[in-house]
């Protein structure tokens, strides 16, 4: 989340924040210590009208307004609030332990979560704050009625609620969903925290509507409001997503996490498969599928592309696992019945299909590729320099040195280039976790025990780099980059001269003169119990060319011996 | 005759993430010390009265053959325990599993009543009879500590070190909700509890043997022929297991 955007109708792009963006909410994130150059995102908030932060403490995003407190070498002064013109607002908000809700992981599973304990003081669930906000804007873009109907219409006729009932009938849903209040209107039950003074949202309504419903025309065949199970189906008779709109879906990949009361996959008993407990593993091959444990996207297919792990089409044996001690998924019967014990088929074509399926669904021809058309830095895969780097030269390609495509070039002042193997930054800088804290260091920062173990912000470097320097081990040091002398704070951090840093003999370097690396992590600010200098004030703003993952890795810079050590020539 | 109890920590699982130190400091209510990063990621610098185990770090080797250890370091519960014979106030016990523990009675630096003029040697010294009785030195002193890293001492005064969790065992608050389905897992030490690579385990002492001496062979066979068993002879309920000799952690055999 940045306060800026490309403005695409001008050429070159200008800073949107200036003109376009009049304000920012965050919920749960902290930009002024995770963004990458955070400083200029500091900086860059001072330009909002309105800041909302919602997070269990003030951050430094939302104390971005105060002076930092923490010093350093440019004798910048810090923020003046008088100058700063921006309306910040901090909402207490719960944390996991403190609201139901789901979580996702990278294994693609849906894990169901209880509220363990209630939030302190006025704390409330994000949902809650959601909804509360959602319910406003529409009541207001409702009663302006002199709008601009396109802008008026989109907000003031959303439908707010778990599904789309407009004539107010109710599903007819079983007990236990109108315990959760099956009155389609609203995210909230109509039952106040007194708390909090909010609605209490219920996040089972927002499970309904992710996973999908029937809104059928009259005389449609499902009544309004039945949850598809899937997004797609063998047969007519499933009750999947369709394309003529009579079915609605918050995402299709979630089609057949929350079904229908009485669902044979659900184990909650009202159709939240995310719920689901089983603990045996139940494939027929012992591979550990372990099918029935929450949900996993999509339609709780546990190995993706599954498809490739039998014979297809032309095959005698045909439909059979390639290797039967891990079968994944088996067919018998000339390779159309699916056997028991095995994961939900990905992309198989059995004899006879009417189109080919192939296992690899997410491409056109259903084949894995070498060749990747599509990719914005070209169809093979190529070793690019990062952004900033110490060489000049490609020493793995003849070509570019730096990816022509990479994100980044949307204020020229921000990623105004050091120069490719500029003499004032010599040395190669990263930035990394340690297991002690968290992200941007809110939740971890806050709690004694945990800024005992990792009280400050350090930096790692090689013994040999620390001999030529004079840094020993606990030295309070400073780096630098092209951002730090833009935005005049640089980096202090504790020396931390270790033997796992190690000088790198590479292209055009020698055992002499060998290339040095540093590395900080990043996960220190100016509030909270412990505090410390970020690491992003370091880290160039720019963005991978498909993902526009930052490129916070890998940077050029130099270090010192606070205050007046030598540089690195 | 209650069995004895033996814990095993496997330094060739452990991953340094410290979580057993906050476990230790939460289950037994103790405050977090102030600390500054010194140049290692072993903080704060030394056992405490305030942090009764803690993971110690060793870089060894150097290009191509580096090592980065661990050790965590806690008290090793003796079977024939010194400190316990050099309370002069009785206040160190040993229970029948065998875990030795520091009781509410330990006043070092209260005057001891009855004693001779002059020869107090608890609140007379500032190493106590049980720190200089301990074989096992760590950092500055023997294990138990009254102290913080910063010289200071808890309200109540006492020394401290790890009582094995000796209350979880027979807590009855455990055996209720929200524990109760899951008592078997809580009634472990909090730091086996907490482990996320399953480097500490309790058990039978036999068990816990014969489970260390398996670690060790498997070890040895793989790559790690120093591996051993510490403190050799299982003379304590507290065992190790190194992946090298002891004297690259910093440890000796009593």
């Amino acid at each position: 989340m940045t306060a800026w955007t490309a403005d695409p109708l001008s050429n070159p792009p200008v800073p949107a924040k200036d003109q376009y963006i009049h304000g920012l909410m965050c919920w749960g994130q902290n930009p002024a210590v995770g963004g990458a150059s955070c400083d200029f995102e500091r900086q860059a908030l001072a330009n909002l009208e309105w800041l909302v932060c919602v997070d269990l403490w003030e951050t430094e995003t939302a104390a971005f307004w105060k002076p930092d407190g923490l010093g350093g070498s440019l004798g910048i002064p810090g923020r003046d609030p008088t100058t700063i013109g921006t309306e910040v607002f901090l909402l207490p908000a719960a944390c996991s332990y403190e609201k139901e809700g789901s979580i996702v992981n990278s294994g693609r599973w849906s894990q169901w979560r209880y509220k363990a304990i209630e939030p302190p003081g006025q704390a409330a669930d994000d949902l809650s704050i959601i909804n509360e906000l959602g319910k406003r804007l529409i009541a207001l873009y409702l009663a302006d009625t002199l709008a601009d109907p396109k802008l008026r219409y989109p907000v003031a006729l959303l439908w707010w609620g778990p599904y789309c009932d407009p004539a107010g009938v109710a599903s007819g849903g079983t007990p236990h969903e109108d315990a959760h209040g099956a009155d389609g209107s609203n995210y909230d039950d109509g039952i106040v925290d007194t708390r909090t003074g909010l609605l209490a949202a219920n996040p089972h309504k927002v499970g309904w509507e992710i996973n999908g419903y029937f809104c059928p025309s009259a005389g449609g065949g499902s009544a309004i409001g039945t949850r598809v199970d899937g997004f797609w189906g063998p047969n007519a008779a499933t009750q999947t997503l369709r394309y003529d709109g009579e079915t609605s879906s918050g995402n299709w990949l979630y089609c057949s996490h929350y079904v229908n009361p009485g669902d044979p996959n659900d184990q909650s008993g009202y159709g939240n498969r995310q719920e689901n407990r089983g603990t045996i593993d139940n494939s027929a091959s012992g591979i550990g599928l372990y099918s029935d444990w929450s949900y996993a996207w999509p339609l709780n297919r546990r190995i993706i592309y599954n498809g490739a792990s039998v014979y297809q089409t032309n095959h005698p044996s045909v439909g059979q696992p390639l290797a039967p001690s891990k079968s994944v998924i088996s067919f018998s019967a000339g390779g159309t019945v699916l056997d028991p014990g095995g994961d939900v088929p990905d992309g198989y074509t059995p004899p006879g299909g009417a189109a080919p399926r192939y296992p690899f669904i997410m491409q056109r021809e259903g084949q894995a590729h070498l060749f990747g058309p599509g990719r914005e830095d070209g169809p093979f895969p190529e070793h690019y320099e990062p952004w900033e780097t110490v060489l000049t030269s490609n020493p793995l390609s003849t070509g570019t040195l730096t990816s022509p495509t990479n994100f980044g070039h949307v204020r020229p002042e921000a990623y105004e280039h050091p120069g490719n193997g500029n003499p004032d930054f010599p040395i190669v800088g990263t930035t990394y976790r340690v297991s002690e804290h968290w992200q941007a260091g809110q939740l971890t920062r806050n709690n004694p025990w945990l800024c005992q173990l990792q009280p400050d912000a350090f930096v790692e470097l090689s013994e040999e780099l620390a001999s030529i320097l004079g840094i020993a081990n606990g030295d309070m040091c400073e780096l630098k980059t092209q951002r730090t002398e833009l935005y005049g704070k640089r980096m202090n951090a504790v020396a931390c001269v270790t033997k796992r840093f190690k000088p790198y003999v590479i292209s055009g370097y020698t055992e002499v003169d060998p290339l040095h690396h540093v590395g900080v992590i990043w996960h220190f600010g100016y509030t909270g119990h412990c505090t410390g200098h970020s690491a992003n004030l370091l880290t160039p703003h720019i963005g991978d060319a498909n993902t526009g993952i930052p490129e916070s890795k890998a940077f050029i810079c130099n270090i010192r011996k606070y205050p007046s050590g030598s540089w690195l020539v | 005759m209650a069995k004895k109890k033996r814990m095993l920590i496997d330094m060739s699982k452990c991953i340094a993430c410290k979580a057993c130190q906050i476990a230790c400091q939460q289950w037994h209510q103790l405050p977090a010390e102030d600390t500054t990063f010194e140049g290692s990621y072993q903080n704060p610098k030394n056992l405490s009265a305030a942090n009764l185990t803690l993971t110690e770090f060793f870089e060894v080797g150097n290009n191509g053959d580096l090592r980065w250890l661990f050790f965590v370091d806690r008290c090793r519960h003796c079977k024939e325990p010194n400190c316990k014979i050099a309370c002069p106030l009785n206040a160190i016990a040993q229970t029948k599993k065998g875990y030795v523990v520091i009781k509410a009675k330990c006043t070092p630096t209260k005057p001891f009543p009855d004693a001779v003029v002059g020869v107090d040697y608890c609140s007379d010294n500032d190493e106590k009879p049980c720190q200089v009785a301990c074989p096992f030195e760590s950092g500055p002193t023997g294990i138990p500590r009254y102290r913080l890293n910063n010289g200071s001492t808890l309200p109540d005064g006492r020394a401290n070190k790890c009582d094995f969790c000796y209350d979880r065992w027979r807590n009855a608050n455990l055996k209720t909700a929200p524990f109760a389905g899951v008592f078997a897992k809580s009634k472990k030490p909090a730091c086996e509890l907490v482990c996320p690579t399953g480097a500490i385990k309790t058990g039978g002492q036999r068990a816990m043997r014969n489970r260390a001496e398996a670690r060790v062979a498997e070890l040895q066979a793989n790559g790690y022929p120093k591996a051993n068993v510490y403190p050799a002879g299982y003379t304590t309920q507290v065992t190790w297991v190194l992946l090298e000799e002891t004297w690259v952690y910093g440890v000796v055999d009593a």
